[in-house]
């Protein structure tokens, strides 16, 4: 594997982490909520 | 009782309450808000078809179905003026309490929000409509060492809730202690340009034996409009602090917070009810007291005056001597004919007209009826009219969407070449390798593809933020009851529904506001059909694509009409619903009108800004992510040596020799791009070519090998392998495997669709990094030959993403407001099981047709 390809596989390995670390918490926060969904009326959910 | 009724009324017709009926909880509910007998109430105008009608009361604008006006009786205004009852001075005595924990309560739209924004520097967001604030807010200000928490709550009439956000202020207020966020104190916010419908909810808070300061908003409109309130004679009067702030300069906001440390509670009510009602509330209050029965912080008398109205129920308090007493009082009550509720809200309406009387001379109050609100009543002479007001409205929405098209285009086309020419600068000079190809193809082609629609956002939320400023939604609501109602929903669905244009998430809590449950339900169910911000940047692009020649004006109104598409959508599924799962009577409608106002264009701006800033944030995370791992699916495995060689083989060249020739494609694209004439430019390409010794067949052919290995490679990935086997799937909506890979991203966030497109179209294509993603699209053909992107399959794809339900997050808190998983499965099921077949109907449809 060249220095190349290894650079790749941690920028790619990253974001799949952070797509499952993001859908993971979303289950999280979801069962904990109580009476509001994100505390703004704007949100970014 | 009056044959007379508010719904009978001429419009123009003004005439005096002589008795309000009706169902229990509307005939409180029209009551509380100031419709009692004695008031004058003129009737103002009729929406479309006769129905709802607007009336003046008091000294505001409401806007109520007629089913509800007909249980408002009414009889011909004489020249004397109604009796009302002289108020007491009220004794009170200043509390040495520990403040830790304040809640601002007041009528809805009367400048809480803004109160608590200037109290605690925070920004959330204000608007001109009732039902703003859906939910409890906390923010913090510093008095000396001290931290002293601010409640913001959602504004009610009464403490007696009719709809899920009013229940949240009374819940709080009655809560029993401070770990369930009971306050210490409250801050009554009042409306000084309708002061006795506000001080309704006065007489109701001091029951609760909390201190209490009043800080009177709109001071200043007030003063305007010539109603200068005595601040001096109301303190006395009310016997608690009253200050005047203004929100928008910050004035007397610092004379509200010293005045909290010296907060008094109302020593007692100063108004009496009849005998009648005394008596029994004398009775049930010996009970409590000697039965010590714990009032959670109530008197045992408002206690016993609660359960006799039923406003608390009976099995809270299990305890069999009061059961008993209430139902024989009840008992009594019901044999003498006696509405307690009617008694109770009279006897304090009473006692506020007499404050009314002496804090407001008569001289003043007449005035300001003459000069009420000018301004607004022109303008609603044309914005609300029955036939005029549907014009406007519609002129006013199609304006909106042509601007989103006109305004951003020119800007898009900035942020295009910006982020074309950000690439190339950033990563143009590294070498060929997967990491450039990731830079380039993956996070510039992928998250720059979304970025280019921030304009698109800004615009259309700087115009939804405008008509929310303004004042013109409530009216909006009361144009569109007639036509939500024919459909099963309600006038007060339609700001949940407008501000899902933004995000179906803030849309599905604002229903909260409704007081009926199968219309909220209703409006929840179908909230999520509205074209939310998402859904803009797949619109944008596949007009652009497909629709590219046809001029903004038209592009704006095919976008409009996609939005019509969600809202047809919308009330066939309200229809259906409502005739079915959610069937009952048709619920009240009652709603304040606020006068019109200049837009606040700091807050403007802040939503904007806000919207654009959670747009990019959302490009700069999921988007970002989800295109490195498209990415990724797309270009592993890479294709064998073996098989790029076959390919150029079997097309009668090698490798290498396709591999000279493809720039020079580049170097041809180059001059046929220049602006020399068309014999220049043949002349240029041949000599060009005789430089090269070659032939323009030669290089022709070199990009058509060189499309076929990017073909073959993408249907190696991974990415092509998941796409077509889901092809069997799709192909009924005419869709390829890329697409396919698009709507599986789309579930991510609708705007990964573009996202996935730029990259599926910067890996997959040889020339990609000379050709937008519009120019790419338009040349890319099916197997056939046939360009993939026509028409058909263009607008079942549009059609697809404006039916289906693809937000997780929105199916979250779908199930947080309904409190079951019951309705989010159905509307994920049903609003995907109707775009697949809406999609397949118009593209198999079209297909044929074309």
């Amino acid at each position: 594997m060249t220095g190349e390809e290894i650079i790749v596989t941690v920028i790619v390995l990253a974001a799949a982490s952070s797509l499952v670390w993001r859908f993971v918490g979303f289950c999280r926060s979801n069962k904990q909520s109580d009476d509001k969904a994100c505390g703004n009326n704007d949100c970014d959910c | 009782m009056s044959a007379l009724t508010l719904a009978t009324l001429k419009m123009g017709q003004t005439a005096r309450i002589s008795s309000v009926d009706g169902p229990a909880h509307v005939k409180r509910r029209l009551m509380e808000i100031g419709l009692i007998p004695g008031v004058e109430v003129t009737a103002i105008r009729q929406a479309l078809l006769g129905d709802p009608i607007e009336v003046q009361v008091m000294h505001y604008h409401l806007t109520l179905r007629k089913s509800q006006a007909a249980f408002v009786h009414v009889e011909e205004t004489s020249d004397e003026p109604a009796a009302a009852t002289e108020a007491q001075a009220i004794a009170s005595h200043a509390l040495d309490a520990q403040i830790e924990r304040v809640a601002l309560v007041g009528n809805p739209n009367c400048g809480k929000t803004s109160l608590f924004n200037r109290l605690t520097g925070l920004r959330q967001k204000v608007g001109n409509y009732p039902g703003v604030t859906i939910e409890r807010r906390s923010g913090f200000f510093k008095h000396g060492e001290k931290d002293i928490e601010i409640l913001d709550l959602p504004g009610t009439y009464s403490l007696n809730p009719s709809s899920p956000d009013e229940r949240i202020t009374t819940q709080i207020l009655n809560a029993k202690n401070k770990q369930t966020a009971k306050p210490d104190a409250l801050i009554l916010v009042v409306d000084a340009c309708n002061l006795a419908r506000n001080l309704y909810l006065y007489t109701q808070c001091i029951d609760l034996g909390l201190p209490i300061v009043v800080a009177l908003t709109m001071f200043d409109i007030a003063e305007k409009e010539g109603i200068q309130a005595d601040i001096k004679e109301l303190e006395c009067l009310l016997g608690v602090p009253v200050v005047a702030v203004n929100n928008h300069s910050g004035e007397g906001v610092e004379a509200l917070k010293e005045k909290l440390f010296s907060v008094r509670i109302p020593k007692d009510r100063s108004w009496e009810y009849p005998e009648s009602i005394q008596e029994p509330c004398k009775r049930l209050g010996e009970i409590i007291r000697e039965n010590k029965i714990d009032c959670h912080g109530l008197k045992a008398d408002v206690l016993a005056e609660r359960l006799l109205c039923g406003a608390k129920p009976i099995s809270e308090y299990a305890n069999q001597p009061l059961i008993s007493q209430l139902e024989q009082e009840q008992q009594e009550l019901k044999q003498q004919e006696l509405d307690i509720n009617e008694e109770i809200i009279r006897a304090r309406y009473a006692w506020i007209t007499a404050v009314c009387n002496h804090v407001l001379p008569e001289s003043m109050r007449q005035s300001a009826r003459q000069n009420l609100d000018k301004f607004s009543l022109k303008l609603d002479s044309l914005l609300v009219h029955k036939f005029f007001g549907l014009i406007a409205f519609n002129i006013i929405m199609a304006s909106v969407f042509i601007a989103v098209f006109i305004i951003a285009d020119p800007i898009m086309g900035m942020f295009e070449d910006g982020i074309a020419g950000f690439g190339d600068a950033l990563f143009g000079g590294m070498s060929d390798g997967p990491l450039k190809d990731l830079l380039l193809n993956g996070v510039i082609a992928g998250v720059g593809g979304v970025v280019v629609f921030v304009p698109q956002i800004a615009i259309l939320s700087l115009f939804l933020a405008l008509l929310e400023d303004s004042g013109y939604l409530a009216r909006a609501s009361f144009l569109m009851d007639r036509l939500l109602s024919s459909v099963g929903l309600h006038g007060k669905s339609f700001i949940p529904l407008l501000t899902s244009h933004a995000c179906a998430i803030p849309g599905i809590m604002a229903a909260r506001s409704i007081e009926d449950r199968r219309d909220r339900l209703a409006t929840i169910l179908v909230a999520p059909f509205m074209a939310c911000g998402a859904r803009l940047p797949v619109y944008a692009l596949l007009i652009a694509v497909i629709f590219h020649d046809v001029g903004p004006v038209m592009q704006g109104l095919i976008l409009l009409s996609l939005y019509v598409l969600g809202v047809v959508a919308a009330a066939f599924t309200a229809f259906l619903a409502k005739k079915t799962a959610l069937k009952g009577p048709s619920p009240a409608f009652i709603m304040e009108f606020p006068s019109y106002r200049m837009p606040q264009w700091m807050q403007v701006a802040r939503i904007v800004g806000r919207n654009s800033w959670l747009f990019c944030k959302k490009a700069g995370t999921i988007i970002l992510a989800f295109s490195i791992c498209l990415w990724a699916m797309l270009y592993y495995p890479r294709l064998d040596q073996s098989e790029i060689d076959r390919i150029a083989s079997d097309n009668g060249m090698s490798t290498e020799q396709v591999e000279t020739l493809l720039p020079l494609s580049e170097d041809i694209a180059g001059i046929e791009e220049s602006e020399a004439s068309e014999d220049d430019k043949e002349q240029q390409i041949k000599t060009f070519l005789t430089e090269q010794k070659t032939t323009l067949a030669a290089i022709e052919k070199a990009t058509a090998i060189d499309q076929e290995w990017a073909g073959a490679q993408s249907r190696q990935s991974i990415a092509g392998t998941a796409g077509h086997m889901l092809e069997p799937i799709i192909a009924p909506m005419g869709y390829d495997w890329k697409i396919g890979v698009g709507l599986i991203g789309a579930f991510a966030a609708r705007e990964v669709f573009v996202a996935t497109m730029g990259t599926v179209y910067s890996v997959g294509e040889a020339e990609a990094e000379d050709e937008s993603l519009h120019e790419a699209m338009k040349n890319d053909k099916r197997s056939d030959g046939k360009p993939l992107w026509d028409i058909p399959v263009a607008i079942s794809v549009l059609v697809f993403f404006a039916i289906a339900m693809q937000c997780i997050s929105t199916l979250a808190v779908v199930k947080q407001e309904t409190g079951t998983w019951r309705w989010p499965v159905f509307q994920l099921l049903y609003m995907n099981g109707l775009a697949y077949i809406l999609a397949t109907l118009v593209y198999q449809i079209g297909s044929r047709i074309s």
